[in-house]
């Protein structure tokens, strides 16, 4: 309803996003005009096998074979350079714990150019293409773009709504602007392949009204091509964080999200705009093998946006766009400011989910002192929930109030954060007690798994004793029946002795009857 | 004169019906808020399902009972102490406390002291074959054949350390659960 007013009053045909920030958008390193540059392949990449939810994969390449770029390094995990494997060793990843995962080390055949088709192109993108080439979500989170489309149609049977997410409303981070500046012929040409793949009912290209020439040009291109009627053109207001996805689908598409479900739940697909080009990419042969990376920061030497090869190092990416030095003092971090997290080290590899470098000044963390209730908090969340409410909870470990709070819906979009007067670490707390929640029901999971387990294993010796209780009294029977071999043996003597047989005929029955005796308890399988 | 009356009357019963529906609004607002179990009287089975469900499942038979599920029987059936299960620890009591109605007792350590989470490895260079590990692992955890190496599953293990007195070559060893990536979550802010 509330929706439906500001819609009449507005004139805009989204509502729009509840509290979030209006932030300085602050987008150094935009090309302007120039290509983006692609930075040169270092002499060996780092691949870590392991997927959008973290398991640890198993290689399908051993240590000393050759690989080509876009083979299949381990399920879902491809090459992004052609060469030599020289290590698979665990190594420290972009990650904020700082762990280390298993990587593929490779030493790059300088030989292999980017770009190169190494697949044929096909006349119509297909879900095992996007597969094959390896596609994962470029916006940050990295999940799989093939199953996003087969999770839809699994569970809703149709894509009814194709959303192509081109909303960037971090501060700094450029890397999509960018790349809609560039290659904006490509990237509607990638929309049409999607929308023809997906047979989808609607599609909607999300970008903030901002972007002037991005906008221009994706306009006049639609126009072009008379594609104004298939793609709606949602312009939307620069609000941090109107580019997070269950927010802007709930505002796109007036439906709500149960809490918990994907979104392919209701049929929507939504996929960033660097991954739709990457796609269409897929489509003409092309394996995912570099994005856009941007560096920026307080303290970068040089605002810029750079194509990286997946697996380059994030120092390499410093040193080739001249911020090294400037690093050394400074704080790298990955992601933007306010849901990116410090990098621990900095021979870490970039993959998919590096969106942004940012070199900042060190800072020291704020006292945080006692809410005083201003509400500030509220005002700002875009998923509305009460942070100062599930803060009390959640800060004492009480994950039953803390549910009751909402605290799965938090979307660690930090806005609280930013507005909170008393310097409350809200969204880390949040942060914090989701991994505990999480935590808590992986073990329960394990739990149920292993009591059927130990009830299976229960039932398994309950049948093996009563099988072999079974069979010894089957035995125990058998015995019973037959009478002692001896007795038997005596008793013919006697018939014999009385019928007068000749001693030629009684010396082989008595030594059948030997045999008999002797191999008779061998050959029973009577258990003891 | 009538009409003051009146207007006190009315007012009168104004506040009256305020201060019911007021009282009657915060009884539903507190039974809402309460979390106790449903006053609703429990089968013995209910009973014994509900506590089976808050054990751990290690299956480590340490409260002296062979296994978790006996160990629920135990408790609603003969009033076994709830501070038995080593695995668990003190928030286990807790939770069995609250959910039975019971005093907060502290853990039993004649049963055993509580650990973190471990689980079992094999020297793998050092086994011999002998299976008796897997006779012993509660969970079938253990994999292996006769004469040939065998290896725990760390996924199913519960750390219960029930296959390490059979093993005649002493080469299983219980282990810190390690930290995988998927297993990391963020810390407390400072
Ligand atoms: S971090 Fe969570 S609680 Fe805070 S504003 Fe964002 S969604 Fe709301
Ligand atoms: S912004 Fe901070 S001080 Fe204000 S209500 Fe929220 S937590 Fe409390
Ligand atoms: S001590 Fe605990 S974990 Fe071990 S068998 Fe008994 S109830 Fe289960």
């Amino acid at each position: 309803m509330s929706n439906l007013l500001q819609r009449w009053f507005t004139g805009t045909h989204t509502p729009a996003l509840n509290g979030g920030l209006a932030l300085p958008r602050n987008k150094q390193g935009l090309p302007n005009g120039n290509r983006i540059r692609c930075l040169e392949v270092p002499s060996t990449v780092f691949i870590p096998l392991t997927n959008y939810h973290h398991d640890a994969l198993h290689p399908h390449v051993q240590v000393g074979d050759e690989v080509q770029c876009g083979d299949a390094l381990a399920e879902g995990v491809i090459a992004s350079v052609g060469g030599r494997v020289i290590d698979i060793a665990s190594r420290p990843i972009i990650h904020p714990s700082g762990l280390s995962v298993p990587c593929v080390e490779i030493a790059t055949d300088k030989s292999c150019e980017y770009p190169r088709p190494v697949h044929a192109p096909q006349k119509q993108l297909t879900l095992e293409r996007l597969a094959l080439c390896g596609i994962q979500g470029l916006g940050g989170a990295g999940f799989g773009t093939a199953g996003k489309f087969s999770a839809a149609l699994q569970t809703h049977g149709a894509i009814t709504t194709l959303v192509i997410n081109a909303v960037e409303c971090e501060p700094v981070i450029s890397c999509d602007e960018a790349l809609m500046m560039t290659e904006a012929a490509e990237i509607v040409d990638a929309i049409q392949a999607l929308i023809r793949m997906s047979d989808c009912k609607r599609c909607l290209l999300a970008i903030e009204n901002d972007k002037d020439q991005a906008l221009s040009v994706l306009t006049t291109l639609l126009q072009a091509r008379g594609m104004e009627q298939s793609v709606e053109l949602c312009a939307l207001s620069p609000i941090y964080p109107s580019g997070a996805e269950r927010p802007l689908i709930e505002r796109l598409t007036g439906q709500c999200l149960p809490p918990g479900s994907p979104p392919s739940q209701i049929g929507v697909v939504c996929i960033n705009v660097a991954t739709a080009l990457a796609a269409w990419r897929a489509q003409q042969g092309h394996p995912m093998v570099s994005r856009i990376v941007t560096v920026a920061g307080e303290h970068a030497a040089h605002a810029t946006n750079v194509r990286v090869t997946f697996g380059t190092t994030v120092a390499e990416v410093l040193r080739q766009t001249g911020n090294d030095d400037m690093a050394v003092k400074s704080r790298v971090r990955a992601g933007g400011p306010l849901s990116g997290f410090d990098l621990h080290r900095l021979d870490v590899p970039v993959t998919a989910t590096t969106n942004c470098i940012a070199v900042e000044p060190v800072r020291q963390p704020a006292l945080s002192l006692p809410c005083i209730r201003c509400n500030a908090c509220s005002d700002v969340c875009p998923v509305k929930i009460m942070p100062q409410q599930l803060h009390w909870f959640a800060a004492k470990d009480d994950l039953q109030q803390s549910a009751r709070y909402r605290l799965m819906d938090c979307i660690e979009c930090g806005c609280c954060d930013a507005v909170c007067p008393s310097s409350i670490p809200l969204t880390q707390t949040f942060r914090y007690a989701k991994g505990l929640h999480r935590a808590e029901q992986s073990k329960q999971r394990l739990a149920a798994e292993s009591e059927e387990r130990f009830r299976l294993r229960e039932q398994r010796e309950a049948e093996r004793t009563a099988a072999r209780e079974q069979k010894r009294k089957a035995a125990q029977a058998r015995l019973a029946e037959r009478s002692d071999p001896i007795t038997d043996a005596l008793s013919r003597i006697r018939n014999r002795k009385k019928s007068g047989a000749s001693q030629q005929s009684s010396t082989p029955a008595t030594s059948s009857a030997r045999t008999r005796n002797s191999a008779g308890p061998n050959n029973e399988d009577t258990p003891e | 004169m009538i009409s003051t009356a009146l207007a006190i009357l009315v007012f009168i019963a104004i506040v009256a019906a305020a201060g019911v529906a007021l009282a009657w609004l915060s009884d539903t607002d507190s039974t809402d808020n309460q979390d106790s179990p449903d006053d609703a009287p429990k089968s013995e089975q209910q009973l014994i399902e509900a506590v089976n469900n808050l054990l751990p499942q290690t299956q480590c038979a340490q409260c002296g009972h062979p296994g978790c599920r006996p160990y629920a029987n135990a408790i609603v059936q003969a009033n076994a102490p709830i501070n038995q299960c080593p695995p668990g620890g003190d928030s286990l009591i807790r939770d069995l406390a609250s959910y039975l109605g019971k005093d907060v007792i502290p853990l039993n350590t004649q049963f055993g002291e509580s650990k973190p989470s471990q689980l079992a490895l094999i020297d793998e260079a050092t086994c011999i074959g002998c299976t008796l590990c897997i006779a012993a692992c509660p969970v079938d955890a253990i994999v292996g054949a006769s004469r040939l190496m065998h290896t725990v599953i760390a996924s199913q293990c519960t750390g219960c350390e029930l296959c390490l007195p059979p093993c005649p070559v002493d080469c299983i060893s219980l282990i810190p659960e390690p930290v995988t990536l998927n297993r990391w979550h963020w810390p407390r802010p400072a």
